[in-house]
């Protein structure tokens, strides 16, 4: 380059004009190395300010990262609490008129049915009673010590089904039900309203002033609302209702190994009517994977809006910071084009300026989210679960925000004319 | 116009590189010809910075532009270096007519042909003296290889051999003019364009300054120096006296 330079000139010095003329020599390229080189240098120079701006957008991206993978971590372990208590849960509903040889409160045996089943671990008939119940301490006349609660007739294995836990006295169990023994099991809500300990046989209850007595208390699980609040007696209460409770067909409660229970849903119809499995209505709990999607993508959509509002502030930064720095080196940018920078390079070296912070603050904002999810999952205790795309895109989102905040900045410097930034006392 | 101190160029050592081709030149071609330029910014009211402005300059000649304050020096050392386009008129730089180029054109003959020394310096702060003196290469798209070299070889030739990596902010004012004149001719251009080069300078800087410019002359350089103070124009081998946007 020099050398023809030179050439040029000695030429020029000869034949002095009219040859020369026309002939414009080729524009000076800055070639992007050197253009990225001079980015470098500037913002190594003014390493604080660089610093500080990059700061904004790794705030902004961490924040990003860190909602994006704790509300996925969280939305696991939510979803890993509904599939223990729900995704291993069928249910089979009875008919409310008998047909077809099915009778809407089958007897017993049924359950033997389906635990033969393969993946079934416990399973267990449930009626429920169809008229409000009037529950009291009192044989007769008294008040309804549990205006809300519910009757149940289950078998003994029905109650583990549905994760009812045991917290005082004992289960019912087949011989109850089998010698009709009027016996009842209630729940803790039920055993407070109704002031009774659960004391082996010694609490006396009546439902519609027929006495039963209590064996033992019960917790149900946590928003399971046919449990909570009731009193549940033998299933032989069902069959041969002494209360005139009106009971309502049976269903059949079956707790499932993890992953059974879609196979089981379709299998314990044939088990328990095989001439007529249609007439049984199976209901098995959503696919876990969808409901963890469901989860994640309504919380996510939230923590999203939040995540690109900070990355907006971030970027706003790297915007404000680098037009500042525009007007600063006025005479820098004017002397650059005075030296043969185009008015493309000017800009492109601003914008890679911008593009550089962008990219270092997405970097060290990947990082630290990545920490962020890592260290609030130690301490709950959740998977950590992070999408391994975003360590990519983490660098890469603040790469083109970066550039596209330095994109005006880059403009106004491509705009400013040397003449006027260069004079005398400028 | 011919140039009435052609007397002084004709004793001066000549670039040994133009040796072979033109020799000892008597009365070299100039490098500058205006005719007629005239630069008006547009109002309300229009501003006549330049009025029918034609002069000529010659390789190996010191020119000083003097005039007071507003007179249009400052606009006519921006067309001079293609830093500004003007309203009328003919600018050949190296017999190449100016006039209608493209900016991308001037701005690739702008880089080739001329060096900028500036009464502020301006110099780049986060840039080393070797860097600042190197980025004319930078943008005219010389190989890395050999930009630190001809940076290395224009700050010694400016007396500051021992300054390359430091940055100009810890130098001295005429130190930094060193580099800035170090910077203009780092590319060895043809004509070398100082507006008040020595403004900012005290006498002995000054005059350290001038010979250094002096000395480019004698590399058969043209030198157009812009300046308010008397000892600088008595050194130039032409005076253009400039009021009110004409040249005399």
């Amino acid at each position: 380059m020099f050398r023809s330079r030179r050439t040029r000139e000695r030429s020029a010095d000869v034949e002095a004009g009219p040859d020369a003329e026309g002939t414009a020599p080729a524009a000076p390229r800055t070639s992007a190395a050197d253009l990225l080189v001079q980015a470098f240098l500037a913002l190594f120079g003014r390493r604080f300010r660089t610093l500080l701006t990059m700061v904004g957008i790794s705030v902004g991206l961490a924040a990003a990262l860190a909602t994006l993978g704790i509300t996925a971590s969280a939305a696991g372990a939510v979803s890993d609490q509904f599939d223990a208590l729900k995704a291993t849960r069928v249910t089979v509903k009875y008919p409310s008129e008998p047909v077809a040889g099915v009778r809407p409160r089958p007897d017993g045996g049924d359950a033997q049915r389906v635990r033969g089943l393969n993946g079934v671990r416990t399973a267990g008939l449930v009626s429920k009673a169809g008229e409000q119940p009037v529950v009291s301490r009192l044989a007769s006349g008294g008040s309804n010590d549990l205006p809300e609660g519910t009757v149940l007739a289950a078998q003994p294995d029905a109650l583990p089904a549905m994760s009812a836990e045991l917290t005082q006295g004992r289960w019912f169990d087949t011989g109850h039900d089998a010698r009709r023994e009027r016996v009842a099991l209630i729940d803790t809500a039920a055993a407070s309203r109704l002031t009774v300990d659960g004391g082996a046989g010694n609490s006396v209850i009546h439902v519609n002033g027929v006495a039963f007595s209590v064996l033992g208390v019960f917790r149900a699980p946590t928003g399971d609302t046919d449990l909570t609040g009731s009193v549940v007696v033998p299933y032989w209460a069902a069959l041969q209702d002494p209360a005139g409770l009106g009971f309502a067909p049976a269903e059949m409660i079956i707790r499932t190994d993890l992953g059974a229970a879609d196979q089981i849903g379709a299998e314990a119809p044939f088990a328990l009517a095989p001439g007529a499995p249609d007439k049984l209505v199976a209901l098995v709990p959503p696919d876990p994977r969808s409901l963890r999607q469901g989860v994640e993508s309504q919380t996510r959509a939230l923590f999203l809006g939040l995540a690109a509002v900070s990355l907006g502030v971030g970027a706003l930064g790297v915007s404000n910071t680098a037009y500042v720095s525009v007007l600063e080196r006025r005479s820098e940018i004017g002397l650059r084009r005075a030296l043969g920078a185009s008015r493309r390079a000017v800009a492109g070296q601003f914008c890679i300026e911008s593009g550089l912070v962008g990219l270092a603050g997405g970097v060290v904002g990947t990082v630290l989210g990545i920490q962020i999810t890592a260290v609030t999952c130690l301490a709950k205790n959740w998977l950590v679960v992070l999408d391994p795309v975003l360590t990519t895109a983490g660098p890469l989102v603040g790469l083109v925000v970066g550039l596209a905040a330095g994109l005006y900045p880059a403009l106004a410097a491509a705009r400013i004319l040397p003449a006027e930034t260069l004079r005398a006392g400028v | 116009m011919t140039d009435p101190a052609g007397g002084p160029a004709a004793g001066r050592a000549v670039d040994p590189a133009a040796g072979p081709a033109g020799g000892p030149a008597l009365d070299p071609a100039p490098v500058i010809e205006m005719a007629g330029i005239a630069k008006t910014y547009p109002g309300p009211p229009p501003v006549h910075a330049l009025t029918d402005v034609t002069l000529d300059i010659r390789p190996g000649r010191l020119a000083a532009i003097v005039g007071p304050s507003g007179s249009g020096k400052s606009t006519l050392l921006s067309v001079l270096g293609l830093l500004d386009v003007p309203t009328r008129g003919r600018y050949l730089l190296q017999g190449r007519d100016t006039t209608d180029l493209s900016e991308r054109a001037r701005t690739a003959l702008r880089a080739s042909t001329l060096g900028f020394v500036f009464q502020a310096f301006h110099l780049v702060p986060h840039l080393t003296c070797v860097q600042n003196v190197a980025l004319p290469l930078v943008h005219l798209g010389v190989p890395r290889a050999r930009r630190r070299p001809q940076a290395v070889a224009a700050l010694e030739s400016v007396g500051l051999g021992h300054r390359l990596d430091v940055r100009p902010t810890t130098l001295s004012g005429g130190e930094r003019q060193r580099v800035a004149v170090a910077r203009a001719i780092v590319h060895r251009p043809a004509v070398v364009l100082c507006d008040e080069p020595t403004g900012n300078l005290d006498t002995a800087n000054s005059a350290r300054v001038m010979d250094l410019l002096t000395g480019l002359v004698a590399q058969d350089r043209a030198v157009v120096v812009v300046t308010h103070e008397p000892e600088v124009a008595a050194r130039a081998d032409r005076v253009f006296k400039v009021v009110d946007g004409r040249v005399s």
